[in-house]
């Protein structure tokens, strides 16, 4: 993470879809290696200048959640990922979401490359649907039912101990 | 929240949806086509055992649990791998793949011809995983043993072994492998099933009979029992040697098994001097392949003769289980040296893994036809 050059920056202005700014400090933004990787390139470039990260795919609201997620997972050095204290934390920073924020969380985390929130959303998505119905499922994932009523009973038949 | 709902795409389902439990996945088969061309897909099968693999694996309930119709006269022949347990119906004399998470069995077109036609023709599979190919093989090994020691058996009776590739299915058909050509194999273990660990699937065999080799005609080799391997990449035979202090024990008290990733015998013997009526020896190879790392890991009394089942498990609180071939679970305090017999429900049939394997090759949906 050192750069060889003598340029260091302390914060970065992050800039959600709809235009709202975010100033974030720069251990709090490394959790996420896509702006991690913005602020050692322009490190490397020798800048001193705040720089300005647009996130054209997540709005403020979600941001303000990937980033207090950040926050608090700054607090604890990587190896830290099994404390009792982080995961209590983690499970009721999620419990408080809607599938729409899950989902969109899920994204998120996704495109702004926070492996260990990807994980976590991914964790916690399965086990909140595993004993739904196939209906809610497509509810929540927002399916169309393509199937004939003949196909799905059908593979509902040659399954059925699965449906009980 | 955001106005228009997001909804996930493809690729972040893959890590959500390979995080379900396989029972959950074969419902989900009914959301849409897409979803169900995802969960059957060859890549999904892999990504989901990979996840499931990485967590600690449990104790597998009976199959009759998991079935409306257990199949009548299969019995099981092989350690689970990846979910898969390998039955033999020795009466048909037709080996089986099931995987008990999704509940779906692959029938495998058994070899046209035995090697031994006698009434006496026993049978003996294995079943194992190729990694570089991800491909499932059985190994199908026939003898005749009426052919007892001393006897000796002629060279057309000798073990003949044929190997199944999954993946090459009847094209492929049953292929004879050889064994080692100095390798005097006279027998197989009627009682231990075959164990896959290391990527080789282990038996216990025995080793003598005549030397139709030697000069001054034949003569009589000596006994001894052994570990007979097969390695599915390669579909070469070969010898390991079990640690030299059982290298006099005979078919019923030798069984093989695993601990993690290890490969272990059971000695089951009388006991005399444990002071007990019957023990079980725990030998661990420590080093694997290493013939010098043979140890003795547990001595274990046992309040009855019991088969074991190629299944122990040590847990972190010093208890050991093991499972019998009876279908109870024995628990040893390795500190206080006793054990029991633990009186319940668990059947424990094999350490087991959660998985969508075969899924793709047995799911036969009309509307795919």
């Amino acid at each position: 993470m050192a750069s060889s050059s003598s340029s260091s920056l302390s914060r970065v202005v992050v800039k959600s879809s709809d235009n709202n700014l975010f100033v974030v400090n720069k251990k709090v933004a490394s959790q996420s290696q896509l702006l991690k990787q913005c602020i050692d390139n322009m490190e490397e470039k020798g800048t001193n200048d705040v720089i300005l990260i647009p996130l054209s795919n997540v709005t403020s609201n979600i941001l303000t959640l990937v980033l207090e997620y950040c926050e608090k997972h700054a607090d604890f050095a990587d190896d830290d990922n099994n404390n009792q204290e982080l995961k209590q934390w983690d499970h009721e920073f999620l419990k408080k979401f809607d599938y729409a924020t899950l989902n969109s969380l899920t994204m998120a985390a996704d495109y702004m490359v926070t492996k260990s929130l990807l994980n976590l959303c991914c964790q916690f998505i399965a086990d909140s649907i595993k004993d739904l119905t196939v209906q809610q499922i497509r509810q929540i994932f927002d399916i169309k039912n393509d199937f004939t009523p003949q196909e799905e009973a059908d593979i509902k038949n040659e399954n059925a101990w699965a449906f009980r | 929240m955001a106005e228009n709902t997001p909804y996930i795409p493809t690729h972040l389902l893959i890590p959500i949806l390979k995080r379900l439990p396989s029972k959950a996945l074969i419902r989900f088969l009914t959301v849409s086509k897409s979803w169900h061309s995802l969960i059957t897909s060859p890549d999904f099968i892999s990504s989901h055992l990979q996840h499931h693999k990485s967590l600690p694996s449990t104790l597998l309930n009976p199959p009759q649990k998991f079935l409306p119709n257990p199949p009548p006269d299969f019995y099981v022949v092989s350690t689970c791998y990846n979910g898969l347990i390998c039955l033999f119906n020795s009466k048909q004399r037709k080996p089986l793949l099931f995987n008990p998470s999704i509940n779906k069995f692959l029938h495998i077109v058994p070899p046209p011809k035995l090697h031994v036609s006698s009434f006496h023709a026993f049978v003996v599979l294995g079943f194992g995983y190729n990694p570089l190919n991800h491909d499932y093989k059985l190994v199908l090994i026939d003898f005749d043993h009426m052919f007892i020691w001393g006897d000796g058996i002629p060279p057309d009776y000798r073990p003949y072994a044929q190997v199944y590739s999954v993946n090459g299915g009847l094209s492929l058909g049953w292929k004879r492998v050889l064994f080692p050509d100095n390798f005097p194999l006279y027998d197989l273990s009627h009682i231990s099933e075959s164990c896959f660990v290391n990527n080789l699937i282990h038996w216990i065999v025995f080793r003598g009979g005549i030397d139709y080799m030697n000069d001054n005609g034949p003569g009589i080799m000596e006994f001894g029992a052994s570990i007979l391997t097969f390695d599915p990449r390669d579909d070469c035979f070969w010898e390991m040697q079990l640690p030299q202090e059982l290298n006099q024990a005979i078919d019923p008290e030798l069984c093989l098994a695993t601990i993690g990733d290890s490969l272990v015998v059971v000695h089951l013997s009388g006991g005399e001097e444990l002071g007990s009526s019957y023990s079980a020896i725990i030998w661990k190879m420590e080093d694997y392949g290493v013939k010098d790392s043979w140890n003795v890991l547990y001595r274990i009394k046992l309040p009855s003769l019991y088969g074991m089942n190629p299944n122990i498990w040590e847990k972190e609180d010093g208890k050991v289980l093991i499972t019998t071939s009876m279908g109870t679970l024995i628990v040893f305090n390795v500190k206080s040296g006793s054990s029991s017999v633990f009186d319940g429900e668990v059947f424990g049939e094999h350490g087991y893994t959660e998985s969508l394997v075969l899924l793709d090759k047995v799911c036969k949906a009309s509307w795919l036809q």
